[in-house]
């Protein structure tokens, strides 16, 4: 499902982040991306939602070669990615359902359908009955989880979550991973960018591990708290 | 196709949605756009009003040949029927003296002072009439008669009509030159506004990108909002322009009766309207354009 072949990544005047590095995530992987701060776990992820171009090396998503994509055909790529950011990037001025809704409206999907679908998101995340409330009035955690619902609205095949749990406490880091976990176990693959692997409770898990400009993949696992 | 309707949809209902949260700034954006509009509007309405004149001008153009007082009947017939043989001719209209003194008369009150005159000081006269102003047309007319020795002295109407159409000429090209300058400053009053608009939304536009929007879903909202000030502005120097016409109405036709004139001022509100309004559109979408490329 993602291939990267010999991918080499450095930002203009920096050092390497990864050299020539080559791995592959499967459909239906539930993946972890470790490594320390500043090490590109970020970057890495954004090399697979097409929004950084690597240095050298090739790319697959499905098959298809990202470095090769006319630049009009990139946010058409990132429709398939259900993305999580770290700092939730919600729409401030928009309430929860509008947020949710924001995805499918990039698709021109409105209306009743959009309706339907936004609501279905919401009570996937368990905030169906907060559809109207302004995001400032959430907390850390139903933020996080808006934006999971964000993500997921429009039904993509691969969820990248940077540090979904950055700055939650361990019972809502704890409900961010499930919920990430049920949508891995009806198909969807899951990329997670996460520093603290002792967040993850009792998901089989394979790993990315980023150190020193080169990547190794570890075997699944299970991690029990 | 449906999707890509429902995203033109979405765009135009976004649009609506930031210019009522935010009324007294459309408002005041479409006043300013409105007002520089009406200026060279005006000017516009005012060549249009005497395009028309001249229009109704040229139908009655004509040449006035004062006959030299020896001409005797048949010479002036054959002279009438040379004329009226040329081609850019419309009417051949012969006046005897006799009659241009009843004529004269019959304006002026005091008759004691042409019946105190020795003898008839007009002379006999044909009116011709033009089928059209231009040079081409006169020339022909004006040589034939030149020519003939029967011919005292020829007046050409059609001198200041060609006069008055280079003044239109170079009034429609001082008001072009103005209306360009007044659009130079739209667009950089409704850019900035865009630009500060995109800076308002510079979240929603990352996020946006970053789940998958296109260039064009990004743009559309703010091309529709640059055009939505442009359509709002234009409405009002409309609006400001039928009132100034209205207003100034009777006094000019006040003014052109006392020429002996039916001329009153119109506003076309199809033409020189429809012609502003998509000026200020065009305008309006033009100067989005130039921010979001200036942003990107």
């Amino acid at each position: 499902m993602i291939v990267f072949n010999n991918v080499s990544m450095r930002y203009p005047n920096s050092a390497h982040l990864f050299r020539q590095v080559s791995f592959s995530i499967d459909k239906g992987d539930f993946v972890l991306v470790t490594g320390h701060s500043g090490a590109g776990k970020s970057t890495l992820l954004k090399l697979m939602a097409g929004i950084e171009l690597p240095s050298s090396g090739h790319i697959l998503i499905n098959q298809q070669d990202i470095s090769q994509l006319h630049p009009n055909a990139v946010p058409y790529l990132r429709r398939r990615f259900g993305l999580v950011f770290q700092d939730h990037k919600l729409l401030y001025d928009r309430n929860s359902f509008d947020n949710v809704a924001l995805p499918l409206s990039i698709q021109g999907i409105t209306g009743e359908e959009a309706a339907r679908r936004v609501r279905a998101a919401l009570d996937k995340v368990g905030l169906l009955n907060k559809e109207k409330a302004m995001p400032i009035t959430l907390s850390g955690g139903e933020q996080q989880r808006l934006a999971i619902a964000r993500a997921v609205v429009s039904r993509p095949s691969i969820v990248i979550a940077d540090e979904p749990t950055g700055g939650l406490d361990q019972a809502a880091s704890l409900e961010i991973m499930q919920l990430l976990k049920a949508f891995n176990d009806v198909g969807v693959t899951v990329v997670i960018a996460m520093h603290d692997v002792s967040q993850v409770s009792t998901i089989a898990y394979r790993t990315l591990h980023i150190d020193q400009q080169t990547i190794s993949a570890m075997p699944a696992q299970t991690a029990m708290l | 196709m449906k999707n890509w309707l429902n995203q033109h949809a979405l765009a135009i209902d976004l649009v609506l949605q930031r210019l009522k949260s935010h009324w007294l700034n459309t408002l005041t954006i479409c006043m300013v756009i409105g007002i520089t509009a009406t200026l060279p509007g005006l000017l516009f309405v005012g060549l249009d009003n005497l395009q028309d004149m001249s229009r109704s001008i040229k139908q009655d153009a004509q040449i006035s040949a004062f006959l030299k007082s020896s001409t005797n009947a048949n010479l002036i017939q054959r002279l009438i029927n040379d004329v009226q043989a040329l081609p850019q001719v419309k009417e051949v209209r012969y006046v005897p003296k006799e009659d241009a003194i009843k004529q004269l008369g019959a304006q002026f009150l005091q008759k004691d002072l042409l019946v105190d005159l020795p003898q008839n000081p007009l002379p006999d006269a044909l009116f011709i009439t033009l089928t059209d102003t231009q040079p081409a047309s006169v020339k022909p007319v004006q040589d034939l008669l030149q020519k003939r020795g029967e011919v005292e002295e020829l007046v050409i109407d059609s001198v200041w009509i060609e006069r008055l159409h280079s003044m239109l000429v170079l009034g429609k090209r001082i008001a072009i030159i103005f209306a360009s300058l007044l659009g130079i400053a739209m667009i950089t009053v409704i850019s900035n506004t865009v630009r500060m608009q995109v800076l308002t939304h510079e979240a929603e536009i990352e996020v946006s990108r970053l789940i998958g929007a296109t260039h064009s879903f990004i743009r559309r909202p703010f091309l529709y909002m640059g055009g939505a000030y442009g359509l709002g502005g234009g409405l009002i120097a409309i609006v400001l322009l039928f009132m100034i016409v209205w207003n100034l109405r009777q006094p000019v036709q006040l003014l052109a009766n006392n020429y002996q004139s039916n001329f009153h001022l119109v506003f076309h509100l199809f033409n020189v309207g429809g012609l502003m309004l998509l000026t200020t559109i065009a305008i309006g979408w033009i100067a989005a354009f130039i921010a979001l490329t200036q942003k990107r």
